[in-house]
């Protein structure tokens, strides 16, 4: 299990605020927010890449402090950054860094290569962007870690691939020992694959949870103006008042009045409609 | 030297940025004064007479020097990002970086090895001078990889300045009167006595950089 309890972190002027989840074993999880967010400091907290001011990490009850090679030994990951040796082919690549890894499987490496279309011989630098990622995608499955750790991956793969990458996802967390964390603005994918959400604002963690209890406690409310009009106050996060009808997001309420119509949220309808706030007076 | 640190000596070299670390310099005019150091150098070996082969040599050795620069910036101490992400804890990392650091500057002290050989061989210097040229470079390939190189102005600049003339003579010519001997002696204790100091400064400066680089940057932020 990945866990943070209040952990804080500043850098410059942005600050990451008491922030504290659990990632536990057999989940996909989503991690979403708008840019400047603090997506990407918060991964780096879980790879160790950062340090908290305060707070505590712990990766399957070790501390970096403590215990970091034991640690990085659990981890995959694909970050935005081209992590690998551009001047070297992919599979040297893979052997070059693969050694730091025990468990390290080359032959897996070469088979995922493969099945991602990608010519091994080929230089890294050489490559695509999405092809790149595609690359460090194999590399870090390759290396068999219990958690992958991914930041906006799927915004550079085409279509067909990313189907192809989500059932790799399903496949790793199957046995319900592995864990995947994936930063993404591609929400409807979250939607229909995600088993838990993390949402982030302003380096405050907005909601963190299951996405049954999302859907259940985060609903969208349209029909006539005056009927949301009459929602209390309490319970609207985020509302936009159109020509004919209105639509508000409503946070832990319940019923509602005839007349409106109600449907879960989804990850994108959140974002968009706590941006929006209440425009309806 | 293994096969693995030359592997990784090629390898870094490559992905480095070389237009990051020379902005990341606090000296970054440093190959200029290097450059005008040489230019001086070979100014007064044709003044003195000497012929051409000597500023052909002169400007091999320039570019022994400059090639040494080159080849530190894009051999920083941070590693690339990756290795960071790999099972490795900071004790390790360190040894890492400081054994590449020691290859690396052996490397370079070998050029300056050859060149030292070089010049004493074709009778360009009398063995005092090639000495002093010899322990100067092996600092040289030791001290400049440090990124703060305000060190360096104080061991290079003022003593270089002060004694260029008169190395100069010293280096082109292969009798030497016995003052000139006293003098070089003096600027050896001159060396010992106002720059090992300095020295030491900069191998512990050193070996601060080394501790640093072994947490990735976003860490010591």
């Amino acid at each position: 299990m990945i866990s943070f309890s209040e952990v804080s972190k500043r850098l410059g002027g942005f600050e990451l605020k008491d922030v504290s989840f659990d990632i536990p074993e057999g989940y996909i999880c989503g991690l979403v927010g708008r840019n400047g967010a603090g997506k990407t400091t918060l991964l780096n907290l879980i790879l160790g890449l950062l340090r908290p001011k305060s707070g505590e990490i712990s990766i399957d009850g070790m501390g970096y402090e403590a215990d970091e090679k034991n640690v990085r030994k659990l981890f995959g990951c694909v970050l935005v950054d081209e992590l690998l040796i551009k001047s070297l082919p992919l599979t040297e690549n893979g052997e070059y860094f693969g050694h730091y890894y025990e468990d390290y499987d080359h032959e897996m490496f070469g088979a995922y290569l493969k099945r991602f279309e990608l010519d091994g011989s080929k230089k890294f630098g050489k490559l695509s962007k999405g092809e790149k990622l595609k690359c460090q995608f194999a590399f870090a499955l390759a290396v068999k870690p219990k958690y992958l750790m991914l930041d906006e991956p799927t915004a550079n793969f085409d279509p067909q691939f990313r189907e192809n990458f989500w059932k790799i996802l399903k496949e790793f967390i199957a046995d319900g020992e592995h864990s995947v964390l994936l930063a993404t603005h591609l929400t409807d994918d979250l939607d229909r694959m995600a088993d838990q959400l993390l949402y982030i604002e302003n380096g405050k963690m907005i909601f963190n949870g299951d996405m049954e209890s999302f859907r259940d406690r985060y609903k969208i409310v349209s029909g006539e103006s005056y009927l949301i009009k009459g929602i209390d106050k309490q319970y609207i996060l985020g509302a936009e008042k159109g020509k004919y009808s209105s639509k508000a997001l409503t946070e832990g309420k319940k019923r509602f009045s005839e007349g409106l119509s109600v449907a879960p949220a989804t990850i994108e309808e959140f974002m968009y409609y706590r941006s929006k706030g209440d425009t309806i007076k | 030297m293994n096969a693995k640190r030359i592997r990784e000596y090629i390898l870094m070299g490559k992905g480095a940025s070389f237009k990051n670390e020379y902005a990341a310099r606090d000296l970054p005019s440093y190959p200029l004064y290097l450059m005008a150091m040489i230019y001086v150098r070979v100014i007064l070996t044709l003044k003195t007479g000497a012929d051409m082969t000597d500023v052909i040599a002169e400007t091999i050795y320039a570019a022994i020097y400059l090639i040494i620069w080159i080849s530190q910036l894009i051999h920083p101490f941070r590693m690339a990002r990756m290795y960071y992400l790999c099972p490795k804890d900071k004790a390790e990392r360190e040894t890492d970086i400081r054994e590449a650091y020691i290859f690396r500057s052996i490397l370079y002290s070998i050029m300056i090895a050859f060149m030292c050989a070089d010049i004493y061989l074709l009778q360009k210097a009398n063995i005092w001078s090639v000495i002093y040229m010899f322990i100067s470079g092996v600092m040289f390939s030791f001290l400049s990889q440090i990124k703060t190189h305000k060190y360096l102005l104080n061991l290079y600049v003022i003593p270089a300045l002060s004694m260029a003339p008169y190395f100069q003579f010293a280096l082109t010519s292969t009798t030497l009167e016995k003052s000139d001997i006293i003098f070089l002696m003096i600027s050896y204790a001159f060396l010992l006595i106002c720059v090992v100091p300095a020295y030491v400064k900069i191998m512990k400066a050193i070996g601060k950089e080394i501790k640093e680089a072994a947490e990735c940057e976003e860490v010591t932020a």
